[in-house]
């Protein structure tokens, strides 16, 4: 147990990297398909449109499952030889996975509330549908840089 | 390449020939009808013919919408998505759209009589039910329903009481009235239906006395017979019902087989009311017209020739915009460029005047489109299924251009994922162990793509500042141009070279020296100049001094370019982990590779879809935020000429009226 703890957190690290900003995304495209269902019901022919609001606040989900992904790159549990971590850097691959973590679960709620907003753009105005892309897309300013931020540190850990 | 040079026009023309100016115009659809010189008391009333027209479109769009509710229009795959489009020749259309009203109304008598029908189907069937559900308990009953009166001496009745009591209360019943029997037909659960029978002597005494023992009376007015006879007709009747409603069906089949016509009236007539529209904005004395309205210079000859053509005793007028006038605006640009539109016109147009930024943002865009997909084979995917929509959808316009530049984000995605040796990720390397990189492999120097990112983002905020330094010198300000645009292209760069100069070889001390040097007099430069708009003196330096604070919103500008790593990379990695993942059965026996292809081409795929979204959206935020707000100036009025919008129908080769 002693010498395995580092890599134990080093595990907590990608569940957190790929746990909350998966939790966000799913509120955040739950949001957007809920109000999307209502403008289907009048008018099926916005499927294409709404499907594509619904899908921008999917990316956050992403970005968590890569840095999950770099983690387990970093310390071997995808090719098969696990390395052993001492627990600092355990700990440090868990620091790195807070930025995605926190901003990319936040900042998917959010966007999805934009994106559902522009759901009522689509709706009234299908020919301004872009710019409701682009509102929903200036919150996604804050979790790519999170993204960077946690890719970064994850880089940074030597194992 | 720019925006359109727009020439205000009017025609003017004897009022005969209305019809056929508005005909034209409409044709050429270049012509932008302006209604701020509409004469309010317009000669020209068309509302007789609206209301003629109206009512057509109403049985129409009923007669439609009747076929769709009971046909659904089949729609391709990517219909569904674009919306529903009827090709017709020239010539269908013409064959159309003959006899407009006549076929109109002729179709809407078929919907009406289809609506008509199943809906008297729809009562039928539903007494029929109802009378089936009624009967149903009493077809024991032998005898005819409609004996169930009272007679000339003795009193029939059907009805129903309590299961429980019914015995001792109308045993009680029956001794108080003499001769009042019943005879029970059928026995449910809770009640039992009976027949009772009563001498009319003592008919009253009967009926308040089967009151009294909870007999409640069922009425068989409607109906005539024995119960279950009456049930075999409703039953026989309802057969005939189904088989109406299968006639009705057919009828459906046939009605909607005019839905091509249908659609082509429906267009043709919402485009005679396009028409009748405009000529209510038309000015004019009893016997002449006059219009006006702005056209594209580019358009103006052809537009001349057509409405000349049309006969010797009208005239067309054209003259530049006046100074007071605010003309709309329409982006023209070469066949390159024009593809980058879109991008501009989702943000909204620019205003009169100013710069159209879409040849500039061209390149921009298309690396940062490459950039945030990195892959030379997705690259290809995405150039090739735009080809192919191309020639799928038939998309005219914006549509087509949009393509367009799908087609060249796709070709551009090529180039970068050659450079950085993305080809369906890491594939070739891990099957063949080549180095496909050019430039360098992301996944093994990250930090140089970030540095690409934000070099990338520097060049195009220089681009903005100096695109906008010149609009200045182009209205003649060059003040402004100098204070505004290079003071901080100096003040900036000296910034980089201060910081970053010791670090360009042997003589970079001297260069970070003479950076400082520039800082310093680039900064006295702005804090005099940034102010000039105040009055006062101290506030000039005030506003000066603060201004320097701006440095931090183009230092957050350069780092917002980060995003181009961050979605690249993103792509990357996803593109490895699919080989990584789909690669490992390639090892079992016959089916391994097989798995592993599918595995691979799905993987992938889905990997493109996942990330052009963000590839689309996150270059265009770039331009909209990060270099428009450089120079780029909103507020234009959008260009919307009087033409041939359908719904339903695109008429191929000419467009016909």
């Amino acid at each position: 147990m002693e010498g395995f703890l580092g890599t134990i957190l080093g595990f907590l690290g990608v569940a957190l990297a790929i746990i909350t900003p998966g939790i966000g995304s799913s509120v955040g495209v739950g949001l957007v398909g809920r109000s999307g269902a209502g403008v289907i019901t009048e008018d099926p022919d916005k499927f294409g449109s709404i499907l594509l609001l619904e899908a921008i606040p999917g990316t956050q989900g992403v970005y968590g499952f890569l840095t999950g992904l770099m983690i387990m790159i970093r310390i071997g549990a995808l090719g098969g030889g696990l390395r052993t971590l001492t627990v600092g850097q355990g700990v440090l691959f868990i620091m790195a996975a807070m930025p995605i973590a926190v901003v990319g679960w936040v900042s998917a709620i959010f966007q999805g509330r934009v994106a559902a907003a522009g759901v009522g753009i689509v709706a009234k105005r299908p020919e301004e549908m872009g710019k409701a892309v682009i509102l929903a897309a200036m919150v996604e300013t804050y979790a790519v840089l999170a993204l960077l931020a946690s890719l970064l540190l994850v880089f940074s850990v030597n194992v | 390449m720019a925006i359109s040079e727009m020439r205000r026009v009017a025609v003017l023309g004897h009022e005969s020939r209305i019809g056929d100016v508005v005909s034209t115009l409409q044709r050429l659809g270049t012509v932008e009808v302006s209604s701020d010189t509409a004469d309010p008391s317009c000669p020209f009333d068309p509302a007789a013919g609206l209301a003629h027209v109206d009512s057509v479109l109403s049985e129409l769009k009923y007669s439609i919408d009747i076929m769709g509710r009971h046909r659904r229009v089949s729609k391709t795959a990517i219909e569904s998505f674009t919306g529903y489009r009827l090709y017709l020749t020239d010539d269908e259309w013409t064959t159309y759209v003959q006899d407009g009203a006549e076929n109109a109304h002729r179709i809407y008598g078929m919907a009406r009589a289809v609506e008509q029908s199943l809906a008297d189907l729809a009562a039928a069937e539903a007494r029929v039910l109802t009378s089936i559900e009624h009967l149903e308990p009493w077809t024991q009953l032998r005898v005819p329903v409609e004996q169930a009166t009272p007679a000339k001496y003795v009193g029939l009745a059907l009805g129903t009481a309590e299961s429980r009591s019914y015995e001792a209360a109308l045993a009680d019943a029956a001794e108080a009235v003499e001769g009042l029997s019943w005879e029970v037909v059928a026995s449910e659960k809770d009640k039992v239906r009976l027949m009772v029978a009563y001498p009319m002597s003592a008919a009253d005494d009967a009926i308040r006395a089967l009151a009294q023992a909870g007999f409640t009376k069922v009425s068989f007015e409607q109906y005539s017979g024995v119960p279950s006879d009456i049930i075999a007709r409703l039953e026989q009747e309802f057969q005939s019902i189904q088989a109406q409603r299968a006639q009705i069906e057919r009828d459906i089949d046939i009605l909607v087989e005019e839905r091509p016509r249908a659609f082509a009236l429906y267009d043709s007539f919402a485009l005679e009311r396009a028409r009748l529209d405009v000529t209510n904005r038309f000015g004019g004395t009893e016997r002449t017209f006059i219009v006006e309205g702005w056209v594209q210079l580019r358009n103006l000859q052809e537009f001349r020739t057509a409405i000349e053509k049309l006969a010797d005793d009208i005239v067309v007028l054209d003259r530049p915009p006046h100074d007071d006038e605010e003309p709309p605006v329409e982006l023209e640009n070469n066949r390159f460029a024009s593809a980058f539109e879109p991008v501009t016109k989702m943000m909204g147009y620019p205003r009169q005047g100013s710069l159209d930024p879409s040849p500039f943002l061209g390149p921009f865009f298309l690396i940062f489109f490459g950039l945030c997909m990195t892959d030379a084979a997705y690259g290809i995917v995405i150039a090739a299924l735009a080809y192919w929509l191309i020639g799928q959808t038939r998309a005219r316009g914006m549509g087509r251009q949009f393509l367009n530049l799908l087609i060249m984000s796709g070709l551009a995605t090529v180039f970068v994922g050659a450079m950085l040796g993305g080809w369906a990720g890491d594939l070739l390397p891990r099957l063949f162990g080549w180095r496909t990189a050019i430039l360098f492999d992301p996944m093994e120097e990250p930090t140089k793509f970030l540095i690409l990112s934000f070099a990338l983002g520097v060049v195009q905020i220089y681009t903005g500042i100096i695109l906008k330094a010149y609009d200045n010198i182009r209205r003649g300000d060059w003040l402004s141009a100098i204070f505004d645009q290079v003071f901080w292209l100096v003040f900036l760069t000296s910034i980089g070279l201060a910081l970053g100069g010791r670090y360009l070889g042997p003589n970079g001390p001297a260069i970070a020296s003479a950076g400082q040097k520039l800082l310093l007099a680039s900064a006295i430069g702005l804090v005099l100049t940034q102010g000039r708009h105040h009055k006062n003196p101290l506030m000039r330096i005030g506003s000066g001094l603060l201004s320097l604070y701006n440095t931090t919103g183009y230092m957050s500008d350069v780092v917002s370019y980060a995003r181009l790593f961050g979605l690249g990379f993103t792509s990357t990695v996803l593109a490895s982990v699919m080989n990584d993942l789909m690669l490992r059965p390639a090892g079992i026996p016959v089916i391994g590779p097989i798995i592993a292809m599918v595995g691979l081409v799905f993987g992938h795929l889905f990997n493109i879809l996942i990330n052009i979204i963000g590839a689309y959206v996150h270059s265009s935020r770039l331009q909209y935020v990060e270099f428009f707000g450089k120079f780029f100036e909103a507020g234009g009025r959008r260009f919307m000429p009087f033409g041939m919008s359908t719904k339903y129908v695109d008429v191929e080769n000419a467009k016909g009226a």
